[in-house]
């Protein structure tokens, strides 16, 4: 069973690149990111199997994921992105980043699934039962928070049904 | 050199786009799909010399769409370029006769080999 914080490690590390591949500081607006600033925005993706089930999400403000966005579809920094462009955008670093996790965390478990990312914009709220690890990076200019919603024990304990 | 782009993403569409300028590929010619279905249709109708196919997508995905393509005797070069990078998809890519598999984040250098080494 791989723990909240391997998968954290594994994430951070993979974000971490991505942000020094795709973001050239110079184009982008700058974003602090704090959860008291309100509601976040940003997208989430699954990764599962028998015996692993997490969640990673990387959240920033709605400016920071703007900012983010706009400069991976090279917008002019003044420019307007729709929800639409944001959502795909902001979906595709998510999901480069699960595809590098599952990726680096084969050696440990090589049948992991991975979903499609999902969007989110809204107040985070703890989810009972799950192990939840967070992290500040920055990317670019724009701070980001990233979450590994870890259900891995959740799976542990679930007894097993007998074969008919 | 005639490049189709397979991907359901736009943000990704952009970024290869952007990469293969960046890589000496900007006096090209580029088309976009938005899935394997609607790659397949750009294939026989555009008859693009490359095609840079994302994995994952809705509708038909890069391995149906490069297996449908060689069932159909369509030599038309092939290659991935995808969030996954596991060695089980390699040998997938690899056994259904794409050139190469380029894994995400990608930069103009690793575009640039990828291509010089697959396209003589």
């Amino acid at each position: 069973m791989i723990s909240a914080q391997q998968w954290l490690d594994v994430t951070t590390k993979s974000l971490t690149e991505v942000a020094e591949t795709y973001f050239d500081v110079s184009a982008m607006e700058a974003a602090s990111f704090q959860e008291a600033d309100g509601p976040t925005c940003g997208a989430l993706i699954g990764l599962t199997s028998e015996h692993n089930t997490v969640q990673l999400m990387m959240v920033a403000t709605r400016r920071g994921s703007e900012s983010l966005g706009k400069a991976l579809l090279g917008f002019e920094a003044h420019e307007a992105i729709d929800t639409g462009d944001l959502a795909d955008a902001i979906g595709e670093i998510i999901n480069i980043v699960a595809g590098m996790v599952k990726t680096e965390v084969s050696a440990l478990d090589d049948s992991l699934y991975l979903t499609l990312p999902t969007f989110v914009e809204g107040t985070l709220a703890p989810i009972g039962g799950n192990e939840i690890l967070g992290q500040i990076i920055t990317m670019g200019t724009v701070q980001t928070k990233v979450i590994v919603i870890n259900g891995a024990k959740r799976i542990a304990r679930k007894p097993r049904s007998s074969a008919a | 050199m005639k490049i189709l782009i397979v991907d359901d993403s736009k943000a990704m569409r952009m970024i290869v786009k952007r990469t293969l300028r960046q890589a000496g590929y900007g006096d090209h010619e580029f088309a976009e799909a938005v899935n394997g279905a609607n790659g397949y249709e750009q294939v026989n109708d555009w008859k693009p010399d490359l095609v840079l196919c994302d994995w994952n997508m809705p509708v038909m995905n890069g391995l149906e769409f490069l297996q449908k393509l060689k069932a159909d005797g369509n030599g038309v070069k092939f290659g991935f370029i995808t969030s996954e990078g596991t060695a089980e998809m390699r040998q997938m890519a690899d056994s259904n006769g794409a050139l190469f598999l380029i894994s995400k984040p990608f930069t103009p250098d690793t575009v640039r080999q990828t291509l010089e080494k697959a396209l003589p």
